[in-house]
């Protein structure tokens, strides 16, 4: 792979790499480091990628994160109550438009899923991708991959009735 | 495990359109951005690796170019491309004496004129052999000889090709 499609899947995914980093690490700092690591293997081995490109790079974020898990599990358990996937503070103009609350309660539920709920809802909606790649990148059968957003989103409304 | 993919083959989220609302709600909330850290490190890290490749492959270009130029050289004559082209140079064709007026009138009356031209090339054999660690190398020089006889009075010439052959071994110096 080119080092211009590397830099061009980085600058396209990079919120949603870092969020699926996050959902495995539960830590800011051990995601990036995460990400970091994998964009560095990704450019010793550019020439081993095959397949779909974008499904290769989440995928090596992915192993990334859960090698940071195995080497410091207790550390991450300890963060593990904390809402870090989104940036609520963010200042954009749509915050407006929405309850303060109503996005706390979101992504209260969100942070409250399973982890490999939580991996596949956002590959599937902040990442946008098909239910095959996120197959590949989770090592998972396609309709397992689907069964677990369907069921990911049952939960989701279960908790946010009163908002939808 | 419940497999209901129904909606798969369209690559839809969902068939339930309170389903549609949850998806709505979830790609309204902004993910966290990576730190300033994070971003600059990955795409210098990105902008290198792309040097770095270029780099290789200008090296890679100019080793290919290397190889192809010493993998040639064999198949090229070995005129000249000896590496101790010593006897070469000590060869030289002998120059061919031209008949001038004043040596015409000079030339005794009734001996004929001679002229020579020798053309000779060496050849390298390469190692041949060793004595103890020394090599041999083996030249041989080609050398062809023309003498022409001219009868000044008459202009009858007669024509003499002379063939040589001399093979000369020489101890090679090595480092």
């Amino acid at each position: 792979m080119a080092d211009e499609q590397l830099a061009a899947i980085y600058e396209q995914y990079r919120r949603s790499l870092l969020a699926l980093a996050l959902s495995i690490t539960r830590c800011p700092a051990r995601a990036e480091d995460a990400v970091h690591e994998a964009f560095a293997s990704l450019c010793r081995n550019r020439n081993a990628i095959t397949g779909d490109r974008v499904a290769y790079v989440f995928t090596t974020v992915r192993n990334a994160a859960v090698s940071q898990v195995r080497r410091a599990p207790r550390e991450i358990e300890s963060t593990d109550d904390r809402q870090i996937l989104f940036d609520l503070h963010r200042a954009d103009p749509r915050e407006q438009l929405i309850d303060r609350e109503r996005q706390l309660m979101i992504a209260g539920a969100v942070e409250q899923l399973s982890s490999e709920l939580r991996e596949v809802v956002i590959l599937r909606i902040y990442g946008n991708l098909r239910f095959a790649q996120i197959a590949q990148i989770v090592d998972a059968p396609v309709a397992t991959v689907a069964t677990r957003y369907r069921r990911a989103l049952e939960r989701l409304k279960t908790r946010l009735e009163r908002f939808v | 495990m419940n497999d209901d993919h129904s909606y798969l083959d369209a690559e839809q989220s969902a068939d339930d359109p309170e389903l549609w609302e949850i998806e709505r709600l979830l790609s309204d909330l902004p993910l966290r951005e990576p730190s300033g850290t994070l971003d600059r490190r990955v795409r210098r890290m990105v902008r290198a690796s792309s040097l770095l490749e270029k780099a290789r492959l200008i090296g890679l270009g100019a080793a290919a170019m290397l190889a192809l130029g010493l993998g040639i050289q064999p198949l090229l004559p070995h005129r000249g491309t000896s590496p101790t082209p010593a006897p070469d140079r000590s060869i030289k064709p002998a120059p061919i004496k031209l008949l001038t007026t004043g040596e015409k009138k000079s030339a005794q009356p009734g001996r004929p004129l001679m002229v020579r031209y020798t053309n000779s090339h060496v050849a390298d054999d390469g190692i041949v052999g060793f004595v103890g660690s020394t090599p041999l190398q083996r030249l041989r020089r080609h050398s062809v000889q023309r003498v022409w006889l001219i009868d000044p009075k008459t202009g009858a010439r007669v024509a003499v090709t002379v063939p040589r052959d001399e093979v000369v071994v020489r101890k090679v110096q090595t480092f």
